[in-house]
């Protein structure tokens, strides 16, 4: 059914996007034009050099075998469990979907470390495959929620009676599940694929804490020319190579969508879908609940074990003492105030976040040329490097006319460009899954344009909006490369604090880092698992 | 149907607005009293009551604008050179120096204080930056883990390539770690010209390199754990162990080897184009006072540059005195910095 293209949101998406993304990336691309000041010029040798250089291409075939490894972990590791958690009901359900989640929200500086602390010592900074296998698995413990709880969400809204169909024709469980399941699922994983794949790429505090000197990716590369060196031209024809390779994963995506088969069930399915494992599937949800623990427990028991330790005794010292005046004048300021700090600022950021992916979605749901141009322009930040976009958003704000430079504004404004992307790709498939009809019934009956989205679209959508704003609040919450380049004033957010407090000997400072990390996973635990009541039943991608 | 009542649709804005102002107004709270603003890297440290006490002096509150490492930070000024973010810049060492000083980012100023310090750390004989402080990036030893062996720990740079020592060294690499790229400097400044064949041989002597400090010192050092026993880090690294240790160790638990140290000097500088100049150069003036310099050891973990500052016993005890570590000259850092890295990225990946 072809919808009237959405001229509006979309211009008001694509505003934000100009604003936020694009005016910062061309003043850094207008600098490395203009050079001054040490920086060098952007000429064609310079392209041609970088784009030349040995070392570069090691790098970019780095980068893409520990992507594509990357996607490939979670992707097999997380596929099956989403199917298990979304086709079965069994105890322990929610709280392993929310756990799955739990380490995207950490900084990925912790994630590391936590990786880090459970490999044989000798196994880092060895210049063998291994520091690609630890990568490739930190990336993975990342990741691996975001593919579980799609595709759950995913076969929760597929009616089961297609799968009970195929089973009275004759095939058996595992025939069902090849011929019907994998390929209505396949668009959905692809979609959490490309996630996957633009954050591995992208990746910086697990490189730096995992690759050593011998394997370092692009954006290493590029935050090292832009922060240290500040050779803008290099950095920016690394970046552009970047957005061009993140351009055309997206509309790889785009096309693989386009042949999208929705779910039976209409505006999120009234079916209830799920139902408990008999026999040998039981078998199945045991093993899911296991890797489940192995991937992402481990990880988060190990940080919890470090903060509870010191010198070898069990201690609750870090939690204790993260509020003396020993571990503020190391953060700058008391750890409760940076608690409540991150929290507002998230608010803030979500707000934004949904504002801006609320039109962005109407529009990409309208269809069209326009709504995949949408599609693509708002999913760029999430593949730019953190060091440009931080770097350009210091170029572009700093200006006579417009200084935004330790204003509260910027800080909200640059999480919410990198959350916004996430937020609509939730929002999205809920949104197509409200029945157009309805939309013109509201229509006949005299209600204008927006009357008919507050009225008609927000309250069938519900559900999912609320999930979204959880992510939104989540991601923003964990947020580490974006924040930490944009200037602070005396107010630092929880993950920034946590590498402050990294960055000093001393077992206190460690076990206090530990121990403020694991507070933010458990208030992005209790965010999700808030969310995820509200969200029961009807739910987007997500 | 569902239906969203007007009410909750005003009670949501009202929230978000009320979010949105007092965000606001926390931002901008101190606009009223005079404020000067410290711009330096994140892991500075300030003490409250050192903070307190000078802001009183100079009658303004500090304000600390503090982002990434000091490379970092000085890009960020060098690119918005002329507008910057704050008052004062704190965080260029002599690594850097040159640098700071060809993008014309400071005014000079030669504050009184500056008379205290010794003339071996005025690195700008014009004064637009002043040392601040000074410390050392040095060679750590796991005293126990030698003990045990019963192996004199290393003593030299030729040392750490000698085939006793294989496969204990860890080391930052100079891309994404200060303290690793202070060390290759000191290589440089050691070995001159044979700088390349001596990484060459740590190389080939089992020589691991992480990506930041505290991979080195968390996961790789013996002391909390790792497979490691020598380590780069600071000749302040024994104090802060015991200091952050809660009471658990008297002593340090790692030595420092005194000739592989090389000097880091601190600097700060008014910079041009400053919101508040008059404030700016009170407040340098007051880093380089008795309680600003003698607040810096405990909190900061480097020694005061000005003379006679009474430091900590803790400090003064453990923190390691080189008589003689290499001195990094700023010019020759400035000029070889790229291609030393160049180099060491050719031998090392």
């Amino acid at each position: 059914m072809r919808r009237r293209p959405a001229r509006a949101a979309a211009l008001a998406a694509l505003s934000f996007v100009a604003v936020a993304y694009l005016w910062p990336l061309g003043a850094i691309v207008v600098r490395s034009l203009a050079g001054g000041n040490g920086t060098g010029r952007l000429s064609w040798s310079v392209i041609t050099a970088t784009l030349g250089d040995a070392r570069i291409g090691r790098l970019a075939r780095f980068t893409l075998i520990e992507t594509v490894l990357s996607v490939l972990g979670a992707v097999v590791v997380g596929a099956p469990l989403g199917w298990v958690m979304g086709r079965f009901e069994f105890r322990g359900r929610r709280l392993m979907l929310t756990l799955c989640i739990v380490p995207f929200v950490l900084p990925t500086v912790v994630l590391g470390a936590a990786v880090a602390s459970l490999a044989p010592a000798s196994a880092l900074g060895s210049r063998g495959g291994l520091n690609l296998l630890l990568i490739v698995v930190a990336h993975v413990v990342f990741n691996l929620g975001i593919v579980v709880r799609t595709v759950a969400a995913f076969v929760g809204s597929i009616d089961p009676r297609i799968e009970d169909a195929a089973r009275s024709l004759g095939r058996s469980r595992v025939g069902a599940l090849r011929s019907v399941l994998a390929p209505l699922s396949a668009p959905v994983i692809a979609s959490a694929a490309l996630i996957v794949a633009l954050f591995s790429l992208t990746s910086f505090g697990v490189i730096v804490a995992l690759g050593g000197a011998s394997h370092g990716t692009v954006e290493v590369e590029i935050w090292y020319q832009t922060t240290q060196l500040l050779h803008l031209p290099v950095a920016a024809v690394l970046a552009i190579c970047q957005l061009v390779v993140v351009a055309a994963m997206v509309v790889t995506y785009q096309r693989l969508g386009r042949r999208r088969v929705v779910g039976s069930g209409g505006a999120g399915g009234a079916v209830h879908t799920r139902r408990r494992p008999v026999s040998a599937e039981r078998w199945a949800v045991a093993g899911s609940v296991a890797v489940v623990l192995a991937v992402v427990a481990v990880p988060l028991g190990a940080l919890a074990v470090r903060s509870l330790r010191l010198h070898g005794a069990w201690t609750l010292d870090h939690y204790r003492h993260l509020g003396s005046s020993l571990s503020e004048t190391t953060l700058g300021v008391a750890p409760l105030s940076a608690l409540s700090h991150s929290l507002s600022t998230a608010a803030l950021a979500a707000a934004l976040a949904l504002v801006v992916a609320l039109p962005a979605a109407v529009a990409v749901t309208a269809g069209g040329r326009l709504g995949r141009w949408v599609d693509r322009a708002v999913m760029m930040p999430l593949g730019t490097s953190a060091a440009t976009i931080g770097f350009g958003f210091l170029v572009a704000f700093s200006g006579p006319l417009l200084d935004l430079r330790g204003t509260w504004v910027i800080v909200p404004l640059i999480q919410a460009t990198v959350a916004a992307p996430i937020v609509i790709r939730a929002l999205v498939p809920a949104l197509r899954g409200v029945p157009p009809l309805l939309i013109d019934a509201a229509a006949t009956c005299g209600a204008g344009r927006l009357r008919r989205g507050i009225e008609v679209v927000v309250p069938l959508v519900r559900r999912p909006l609320f999930m979204a704003s959880g992510l939104a609040v989540a991601v923003s919450l964990g947020e580490f490369g974006a924040t930490s380049f944009v200037s602070r004033t005396d107010a630092p957010t929880v993950p920034i604090a946590i590498g402050r407090l990294l960055g000093r000997p001393g077992a206190a400072n460690i076990g206090q880092a530990m121990a403020l990390s694991c507070i933010l996973a458990a208030l992005c635990a209790g965010v999700f698992a808030v969310v995820d009541l509200l969200a029961e039943g009807r739910t987007g991608e997500f | 149907m569902n239906k969203i009542s007007h009410r909750t649709i005003t009670a949501c804005v009202l929230a978000i607005a009320a979010v949105v102002s007092a965000c606001g107004s926390s931002g901008t709270a101190e606009s009223s009293h005079p404020t000067v603003v410290l711009v330096t890297y994140s892991s500075f440290a300030l003490d409250k009551l050192v903070k307190a006490a000078v802001e009183a002096e100079i009658g303004a509150t500090i304000q600390l604008r503090q982002s990434g490492d000091a490379g970092e930070a000085l890009s960020k000024a060098i690119l918005t050179s002329g507008r910057p973010e704050g008052d004062v810049f704190f965080g260029v060492d002599n690594t850097l120096l040159t640098r700071a000083l060809d993008a014309n980012l400071f005014d000079a100023y030669t504050p009184k204080a500056l008379a205290q310090v010794p003339a071996a750390l005025d690195l700008d004989p014009l004064h637009r930056m002043v040392p601040i402080d000074s410390g050392s990036v040095c060679v750590n030893y796991d005293k126990s883990w030698f003990a045990n062996k019963g192996v004199a720990p290393p003593s030299s740079f030729e040392d750490l390539a000698d085939p006793r020592y294989k496969d204990l060294l860890v080391v930052e690499s100079p891309v994404t770690s200060s303290p690793g790229l202070v060390f290759l400097m000191a290589t440089h400044e050691h070995f001159g010209a044979s700088a390349g064949s001596y990484w060459r041989n740590l190389a080939s002597n089992g020589v691991v390199v992480t990506g930041s400090w505290d991979d080195a010192w968390e996961s790789r050092y013996t002391v909390n754990g790792g497979d490691r026993p020598l380590v780069v880090s600071y000749a302040s690294s024994p104090p802060a162990e015991v200091f952050y240790s809660e009471g658990k160790l008297t002593e340090p638990t790692s030595g420092v080897a005194l000739s592989t140290c090389a000097r880091q000097v601190e600097m700060a500088g008014v910079l041009r184009g400053a919101p508040h100049p008059d404030l700016a150069r009170k407040l340098v003036e007051a880093m380089l006072s008795e309680q600003w310099q003698a607040g810096l050891p405990l909190t900061n973990f480097v020694d005061p540059a000005r003379r006679g500052v009474e430091v900590p016993e803790l400090y003064a005890k453990f923190s390691a005195h080189p008589p003689a570590p290499v001195m990094i000259a700023p010019a020759q850092a400035g000029e070889r910095r790229d291609d030393w890295i160049d180099e060491w990225r050719t031998i090392m990946e």
